[in-house]
């Protein structure tokens, strides 16, 4: 914390001794133009860095969407897949059938069998 | 072509549930219990009929198999049909609860036809009964799609342009049951004709 500050201070005083360094000397204000158009190019540069970095992460959000679709198809896919009745369900459904009629005919042949013994 | 919960008004949905209700008890009464063995058969049969997909376009219809389950189990069918129904909306998720009374007459009553028809004019010959069979078969599932027409339009929708979209949409299910329906019977007529007949003392239907 105590070197964050002197950092800070020291900043402070270098831009305080600099300001009026530019400003006091009239004949250095000419020549000003070519730090400057350094700095142009400098700018110009970054700017063209920065839309090529612009570009790419556009190209890389456009992929990660292509991407994104296609994870929400297939979640769409298996939604539908898992409500789709599985073997499970089938064996069992049959299961209860033969189940049913299982019962129905044991009823059957014990009343009929109690009839013709009585 | 199930009906789905909270599609028909309640009380047509509590009406068609009584119908029903009053079907299965008919077809319990009228049951053989030596033929219970068969209609275990068949309704397993049914039951997994509706995950055969016939593909449509862009969409797909399933098997419905009343007819042959008719022809096959006569007065027995509806009680087959309602079961299988039953299990279908508990483990398919195929049909509400609340729409079980009226798929069950949605596929019930054209099982009866069917029955009838190939009862009244199905025993003469054994070509006679394959065609008849095929025919039976086919005008089970026209008939569905019309008993599902009439159902809808008591929710208020227009009964001649469902039964139309209906009845459109069902037609190469129309021919497959009509084609698999001609060949059991041809098959059962050669390997196993007295399933195709009525044990004596009972009345055709």
């Amino acid at each position: 914390m105590k070197a964050c500050l002197a950092l800070a201070m020291f900043f402070v005083s270098l831009s305080c001794a600099g300001g009026p360094a530019f400003g006091a000397d009239p004949a250095t204000a000419p020549s000003q133009a070519g730090p400057n158009a350094a700095v142009g190019a400098d700018g110009e540069r970054g700017t063209g860095e920065a839309l090529r970095i612009l570009e790419a992460i556009q190209s890389q959000q456009r992929e990660m969407v292509q991407e994104l679709r296609a994870v929400k198809r297939e979640i769409g896919a298996l939604k539908v897949a898992l409500n789709e009745p599985g073997l499970k369900d089938i064996v069992g459904g049959i299961g209860y059938i033969l189940g049913v009629f299982g019962i129905a005919a044991y009823l059957h042949a014990r009343r009929r069998h109690s009839r013709s013994g009585s | 072509m199930h009906l789905s919960d909270g599609v028909l008004p309640t009380v047509v949905a509590v009406g068609s549930f009584a119908a029903s209700g009053l079907c299965v008890a008919v077809s319990i009464k009228k049951t053989d219990g030596e033929e219970l063995p068969k209609i275990a058969v068949m309704t397993s049969a049914f039951f997994v009929a509706s995950l055969i997909h016939v593909p449509l376009g862009p969409t797909s219809v399933h098997l419905l198999l009343p007819g042959l389950v008719g022809i096959l189990t006569g007065w027995s069918a509806f009680l087959s049909i309602f079961l299988g129904l039953v299990l279908q909306s508990f483990l398919f998720q195929f049909g509400g609860l609340t729409a079980l009374g009226a798929n069950g007459l949605m596929m019930g009553l054209p099982a009866w036809f069917a029955a009838w028809l190939f009862r009244r004019i199905g025993a003469r010959g054994a070509t006679g009964a394959v065609v008849v069979a095929a025919v039976a078969s086919a005008a089970a599932v026209a008939l569905a799609a019309l008993i599902l027409a009439a159902l809808l339009a008591t929710g208020g929708e227009d009964f001649f342009g469902v039964a139309k979209i209906a009845v459109a949409a069902h037609v190469p299910v129309l021919v497959v049951e009509g084609v698999i329906s001609a060949f059991v019977v041809s098959f059962l007529l050669k390997v196993k004709p007295e399933l195709l007949q009525h044990p004596a003392g009972r009345p055709s239907p």
